[in-house]
């Protein structure tokens, strides 16, 4: 089931790609001079842009099943290198705005849903129409602004792993994971009141009340984790998307992920690493989505235990 | 004389008088005020985008040489940006662009998103699976990523990017008009017009396509405001509406590394976005109560 929407979806990315204008070697020149003609023929060729549409295609596809991605026309380094240099990145900033975004959001999203219609919920409803709407982009600008002028703060500029300095590298982090996490959690405190609002009302929370059990036990321990099972599915897409995705907050904060990647790559006209890329990133969404789809089968016991 | 008196004043105020879209409206401003709200800033948008000429004091694209990141006060009531141009009346212009490009990105997204939906659903069978397997592969991108590579294979422009979020729509539009259009088609009064040998262009017409409007509309309004912020992400990465046009998100971009000492230059364009898919997330948002508030998803 996957495999035929992976084929479909590599198919479109070289189609869509071989529409750009202009090519790698056209770019390349500009960068570092003059080539002949006859060297920038030659390069093309070295580079198999020479070949038919459809050989071209073949011989990709070959690749990647054998684990060979290609290689960057831009940097040289095999597109499968540049690209796992990268997901380290990705995968902390969608760790810590997923963090961010489920501590703020579920705990929100379960108060606006006990005291509905409260002054409580109306400001969850503000806040989440706030997290859908404002661009994350500008908020983050406004963020990184207020503690410049404010607090005489900019995070680092450059990257360091966690494990080497693990206090910079999460001051780096710290501001892209909030203004990220702060429009996801807009969704997961929806989602999360709504589907709670629905379960309170059934029979089994019912009993729980009636059996005398404190409002803690009856929404935690009963009405929540059926509530959140929906909720899942909406968190495992937000990853899916954030950890190939999240172009505009590491472009803007300077963090070398797989967003900023796919960025580059379209400037410098970047073929082979723009193909793998995209390649790379729908295949981690379909995969995520896919997962979620079984675990959410898995998490209903009613589908668990027939 | 009281009781002709009492007759007149209900004969006046009788809904024969108020035309039923009237009524509607203000009705729908009763029961959902914020809706009511949002569409009164829309509609200021709107006029805005529309008379943008008019009312920008200067032309957006003036350069004021001597008075380049001037604070907001006077002549210039947002002050100046890097370049010396007015902040307000690129705003004021933005508006446009950012409008025109929404519509008529939304209008080809939803239009052949409605259209394909209609008819897989109508259908079914082997076009039906084919066509959703398409919209499931293209599904398989996040957004802004498909719109980024549109973007690049077809380059920038601003036909360019209303196409790229165009075909960002079409799939989510054909799944949710999809379900809509099977749902209507089980209902009696289309087996009805089966039977009685309606043509099958003539039950789609009729009978489906007024009755999948609603979610249409729905999509369309909340699918303004994301095509709005997507435009201004592209034009904030350099790949949206080309300079010297002024876009919202271009804005914030070019003045991003002056902003510690002019920060209006970026605060203002990100409020006018903020307004404008607020609106547009709110109004939809209140038509969907309205109308069906089954389609109250994922969101």
């Amino acid at each position: 089931m996957l495999f035929p929407v992976l084929l479909g979806v590599s198919f479109m990315v070289f189609v869509l790609l071989r529409l750009l204008p202009g090519d790698v070697v056209t770019i390349m020149l500009g960068e570092t001079g003059n080539l002949s003609p006859e060297q920038a023929d030659a390069l093309r060729t070295e580079l198999g842009l020479n070949k038919p549409f459809v050989v071209q295609y073949a011989e990709w596809v070959w690749g990647i099943l054998r684990g060979d991605w290609g290689v960057s026309a831009f940097s040289r380094q095999p597109v499968l290198y540049e690209m796992l240099r990268r997901l380290p990145v990705s995968a902390e900033l969608t760790l810590l705005s997923m963090l961010v975004s489920l501590s703020f959001a579920i705990p929100i999203g379960v108060i606006a849903a006990v005291r509905q219609d409260t002054p409580i919920d109306y400001v969850m409803r503000i806040m989440s129409v706030f997290g859908l709407s404002l661009p994350g982009f500008w908020v983050a600008t406004m963020l990184l602004l207020f503690l410049a002028m404010q607090f005489q703060w900019v995070p680092p500029l450059r990257y360091v792993p966690f494990i080497d300095n693990p206090w910079m590298n999460i001051q780096s982090f710290v501001l892209p994971s909030f203004a990220i996490g702060i429009s996801a959690s807009a969704s997961i405190m929806r989602m999360t009141r709504a589907t709670l609002l629905e379960v309170m009302r059934q029979d089994y929370v019912r009993t729980a009340w009636a059996k005398g059990l404190t409002e803690r036990a009856v929404i935690i321990r009963h009405a929540l984790k059926n509530a959140l099972i929906p909720v899942v599915t909406i968190m495992g897409n937000q990853v899916g998307f954030l950890l190939g995705g999240s172009v505009i907050m590491e472009q803007i904060f300077t963090l070398p992920g797989l967003g900023r990647l796919t960025l580059e790559s379209i400037y410098q006209r970047d073929y082979p690493q723009l193909q793998g890329n995209i390649l790379f990133v729908a295949t981690v969404f379909v995969t995520v989505n896919l997962i979620v789809d079984i675990s959410y089968a898995w998490l209903d016991p009613r589908i668990r235990y027939r | 004389m009281q009781r002709s008196n009492a007759t007149a004043v209900l004969a006046g105020l009788s809904s024969d008088r108020q035309p039923n879209s009237l009524r509607n409206i203000l009705r729908f401003a009763r029961q959902k005020p914020l809706g009511a709200v949002a569409g009164i800033v829309i509609l200021c948008l709107i006029f805005v985008a529309i008379f943008a000429p008019v009312l920008a004091p200067h032309d957006p694209n003036e350069v004021f040489g001597g008075q380049r990141l001037t604070p907001p006060g006077g002549e210039f009531p947002m002050g100046t940006d890097a370049v010396g141009r007015d902040v307000l009346s690129r705003i004021i212009s933005g508006a446009r662009i950012s409008l025109w490009v929404g519509i008529v990105a939304v209008g080809i997204g939803t239009g052949f998103g409605a259209l394909i939906g209609i008819v897989t659903g109508y259908y079914g069978g082997k076009t039906d699976a084919i066509i959703q397997r398409l919209m499931d592969m293209l599904m398989a991108f996040p957004a802004l990523i498909l719109a980024l590579t549109m973007v690049a294979a077809l380059g920038s422009g601003l036909t360019q990017v209303m196409i790229a979020i165009g075909i960002v729509i079409v799939p989510g539009v054909s799944r949710i008009i999809r379900g809509a259009t099977l749902s209507v088609k089980s209902s009696q009064y289309i087996e009805a017009a089966q039977a009685m040998g309606a043509s099958t262009l003539r039950i789609v017409l009729l009978h489906i396509f007024p009755n999948v409007t609603a979610p249409i509309i729905v999509i369309a309004t909340i699918g303004l405001g994301g095509a709005i912020i997507t435009e201004a992400s592209l034009s904030f990465l350099g790949l949206g509406a080309p300079p010297p046009n002024p876009s919202w998100g271009g804005m914030i971009a070019s003045n991003r590394q002056f902003m510690t000492f002019a920060p209006w230059v970026v605060f203002y364009p990100g409020i006018a976005i903020s307004l404008a898919v607020m609106g547009f997330n709110l109004l939809g948002d209140a038509l969907r109560d309205v109308w069906d508030p089954r389609l109250r998803g994922s969101r």
